[in-house]
């Protein structure tokens, strides 16, 4: 069960992924994509992590945040990764899954 | 061991067929990504070939950044709006080919995304072609 403010977005895949039952002409894929970044990180995302690394000069403060032991690696794309994969999956999508996660390899 | 040859995949700029493409959220960091990547007009004049170019129309994201909404990437991309003319907008999403309902993004309009879903049920059977559904999610989901 996702966080409440979640549980609408579940909902609505639920409704995707069932739609075939309704309309058999509509091909379905969900891709759940990591954060995105990229293109000039135009979205906040890690805005306050590059500012902390790029523009403090003290090395305490430019040290970046680490939450609790630091194992927790939270899944990123690329946006043209996404945008790739987007675009595979409507040219190739029946070969493919219906529902699938689009992350990078990043972990560390 | 020997690997198989990696087939490339078709690119969506270069069907031949004209496309109505349909991008939610498209003034988003993902929708200008996608119109770039699948646009294929300026690919044609440069050819001065005779093929018409993909159809791009999209929904913007009002939630502003940092004060100020992102713009369309594009003037040619037909932007429709679900709550001032729904019958409009569910006609568009019934004709388009390939439709990217992106509803990761962070303040986007899920009351648009319902109206996506409920124009492509089409429970009277009068689907008139095949259409290509793709959700992009959050891993929020999960969570």
């Amino acid at each position: 069960m996702p966080l409440p403010k979640y549980q609408a977005l579940k909902q609505l895949e639920l409704q995707a992924l069932n739609l075939y039952k309704f309309n058999t002409r509509v091909r379905t894929n969900i891709i759940c994509s990591g954060f995105l970044f990229g293109n000039g990180e135009q979205n906040d995302i890690f805005y306050e992590f590059f500012r902390c690394a790029w523009v403090s000069l003290h090395p305490q403060l430019a040290a970046l945040p680490v939450v609790a032991g630091g194992n927790n690696h939270l899944p990123t794309i690329h946006v043209k990764d996404l945008a790739n994969a987007v675009e595979r999956t409507i040219t190739q999508g029946d070969q493919y899954a219906d529902y699938m996660i689009a992350v990078d390899s990043s972990t560390e | 061991m020997s690997e198989a040859p990696v087939t490339p995949a078709p690119r969506v700029h270069t069907l031949s067929d004209s496309k109505r493409i349909m991008i939610t959220n498209v003034n988003g960091l993902l929708g200008h990504e996608l119109f770039e990547q699948m646009r294929n007009d300026h690919i044609l004049i440069h050819q001065q070939s005779e093929q018409e170019p993909h159809r791009f129309l999209g929904t913007l994201n009002p939630s502003s950044n940092g004060g100020m909404v992102t713009p369309s990437p594009s003037d040619t991309i037909k932007l429709l709006d679900a709550k001032s003319k729904p019958k409009t907008f569910a006609k568009q999403v019934r004709n388009a080919d390939y439709i990217v309902l992106d509803i990761s993004q962070l303040g986007c309009d899920l009351e648009e995304a319902e109206a996506v879903l409920k124009a492509l049920k089409c429970e009277d059977g009068s689907a008139e072609k095949d259409q290509v559904l793709i959700v992009i999610s959050s891993p929020m989901v999960w969570s």
